[in-house]
């Protein structure tokens, strides 16, 4: 791990059902310092967002197999832990600002790094500022 | 008559004018008729003349529509007796042409038949101008009685009475037969309206509905209905309503009309139709606004096409930037594990490559699927030297797109590897590839290099073998195994075949 230690007891939940694209997010995440937890659909999204408090992030794909897809992951988990911090992602280029739930951030893919670093980064000082 | 041959000036008609008159008649070049057979007969034998003609003047011709005793039907105008200059006279008698300084050098009088007696009376036309004559001739000088002139007179306008009767009956035959494909066409319009698949519709200036052929009854499901309560707006999706009260209406009443793409709401079943939707003003013959006509084609098709289209252009760009995030996680992920931009940039390309490979596959195939077979011979296609090194064997199994990309990345990483360190860096080197189903749709890919230099664990571990170990088994929901044996590397990857839904195809990367 290169990055900042201290992090560590901020959790970001990473959902994308690409294998690849999935321990790619999870390295950005973990060498930025946190805890990465992956799930590759959203019933293990829910799952592990109900087994690690130490969730403060919610970084899903929209399209993904299974019961739900990633807009409907964000509104529930919106919905269930509402102060978990909600990023989205995808390569499909119309998701509208209506459909994602309210103060939510949503990144085409594929996303640019730092930026998205720089918004886990505003939920750190946001989760600190509590 | 004023005029004489002698000063040169001309008749006292407009030539073209006659001649149109004349060919009024639609006479000239009929075959001969019975009654004017029976007048020429007449005219002989009332004179006593061998010769009779009822003769019609053209502009450079004239044709005998009878005659006796001359055998032909038509003859240049410049021999002629009854030449544009008899047209002058109502009545003409040349008693004995080779005296007459008109006549006497005909070359019908100064040679044979050597004519001598002439008499022609007019054939003049209601609206006045002369088209012929009736007129005898002889042989031989002679003078007529009065009687006999009298009968010649009467017996021109006899001729004239049948030509006008002729006319006037082919001027009715005419107005009929146009009044008749008038009808017939009217016909044909009421059965194009009837049967036309289009919409077919008339409304009065009040917007009420007056008509609708069958094709717009069956759109709209007003087949047995009553339509006379309905009004324009009623035919329409509420959410197009207000467009025809806005856009449209205020155009036709301008008198312009109107053609955009409307909904129809079908008034049995509720069901949308979209339609290409023409609206006119309809006048009658003065002009008059009598309400208005619609037009309107089902373009349902043309819809679901252009649905169709965007879907796959809006697939393609998913597809594409999937694509673009698994070259960003390559890219990012091999200079992680690289220690050098040079080793970084083979690495990115070799691993890129395979990448394209394998979409090639998945794109020259129209289900989304891929062989196990074909994506195994392409991602070992650049190590392949036709030396016999490799054998590869399975039956035929399905891949999804992302199973696909994923073994293609996982075989690269093999191949390379096995080039730099393992079996193919030995000319004795052999891989075997195998695959078989296992249980159910569970199935098992076995790599297995013999020959080559003793292996030994590496003591540095890439994104080779991070892809080998942690990320190809995911996308087949299975196991990974890769073992540094000292005979030689395997790999051994268990997995699942996904059922391929929709979403999953969709996705593809």
């Amino acid at each position: 791990m290169t990055g900042n230690d201290d992090l560590a007891w901020f959790g970001i939940l990473i959902v994308e059902d690409d294998p690849l694209l999935l321990i790619d997010a999870m390295d950005m995440a973990e060498d930025a310092g946190f805890t990465a937890y992956a799930a590759r659909n959203a019933d293990e999204a829910i799952e592990r967002m109900r087994n690690h408090a130490d969730i403060r992030i919610l970084f899903t794909d929209v399209d993904m197999p299974g019961s739900m897809d990633g807009l409907k992951l964000a509104h529930y988990v919106r919905d269930r832990w509402p102060p978990v911090e909600i990023i989205v992602v995808s390569g499909l280029r119309h998701i509208s600002l209506e459909e994602m739930p309210a103060s939510s951030l949503f990144f085409a893919k594929p996303y640019p790094q730092k930026p998205l670093l720089d918004a886990f980064a505003g939920a750190v000082s946001r989760a600190a500022a509590i | 008559m004023d005029c004489s041959l002698d000063n040169n000036c001309g008749p006292a008609w407009d030539e073209a004018k006659r001649s149109a008159v004349l060919h009024s008649y639609d006479v000239l070049d009929t075959p001969r008729e019975q009654d004017f057979d029976e007048l020429v007969q007449l005219a002989a034998e009332i004179c006593g003349t061998p010769i009779a003609v009822v003769n019609l003047i053209d502009t450079s011709r004239q044709f005998f529509k009878a005659e006796i005793g001359l055998g032909v039907r038509e003859t240049p105008l410049e021999t002629s007796f009854c030449g544009t200059a008899i047209l002058a006279e109502e009545m003409m008698i040349v008693p004995d042409a080779s005296k007459d300084p008109r006549f006497q050098h005909n070359p019908l009088v100064a040679g044979e038949p050597k004519l001598r007696f002439y008499a022609g009376a007019l054939l003049r036309s209601p609206e006045g101008l002369p088209i012929g004559t009736v007129c005898v001739l002889d042989y031989l000088p002679r003078e007529l009685s009065d009687h006999q002139v009298r009968m010649l007179r009467l017996l021109a306008r006899q001729a004239m009475t049948q030509l006008d009767l002729r006319r006037t009956l082919a001027a009715q035959t005419q107005a009929l037969e146009a009044a008749h494909a008038a009808e017939r066409e009217k016909a044909l319009l009421a059965r194009i309206v009837e049967q036309s698949s289009d919409f077919f519709g008339m409304a009065d200036t009040a917007g009420r509905i007056f008509f609708l052929n069958d094709a717009a009854r069956r759109m709209v499901g007003l087949a047995e209905a009553d339509i006379s309560t309905t009004q324009v707006v009623d035919y329409f999706v509420e959410a197009d309503r207000q467009t025809i009260i806005d856009v449209v209406m205020p155009e036709i009443g301008k008198n312009e009309d109107w053609e955009g793409e409307l909904r129809f709401r079908n008034f049995a079943t509720g069901t949308v139709t979209p339609v290409l939707f023409n609206i006119f003003s309809l006048l009658d013959a003065g002009g008059a606004l009598i309400g208005y006509g619609a037009v309107a084609k089902d373009i349902s098709l043309q819809k679901e096409e252009q649905r169709r289209r965007a879907e796959i252009t809006r697939e393609m760009s998913h597809r594409l930037r999937n694509t673009l995030a698994m070259v960003q996680a390559i890219v990012t992920q091999t200079f992680r594990m690289t220690k050098t931009v040079e080793e970084g940039r083979e690495a990115i390309s070799g691993r890129l490559n395979a990448l394209a490979r394998a979409q090639d596959i998945l794109t020259s195939t129209n289900t989304s699927l891929a062989r196990l077979g074909d994506v195994v011979g392409t991602a070992l296609a650049p190590h392949r030297t036709g030396q016999g090194r490799f054998s590869l064997a399975g039956p035929p199994i399905d891949l999804t797109a992302p199973q696909a990309l994923g073994l293609s990345l996982a075989l690269h990483e093999l191949a390379t590897n096995a080039a730099k360190y393992g079996a193919l860096a030995e000319p004795e080197g052999a891989i075997q590839v195998r695959w078989h189903w296992t249980e159910g749709r569970r199935f098992r890919i076995e790599w297995i290099e013999t020959g080559g230099p003793k292996v030994s664990v590496p003591t540095r571990k890439g994104f080779g073998s991070k892809l080998l170990e942690r990320i190809v088994a995911p996308y087949f929901e299975g196991e990974a195994r890769l073992e540094f044996a000292p005979g030689g590397v395997r790999f051994r990857l268990e997995g699942e075949m996904a059922i391929p839904d929709d979403a999953r195809i969709r996705a593809a990367g």
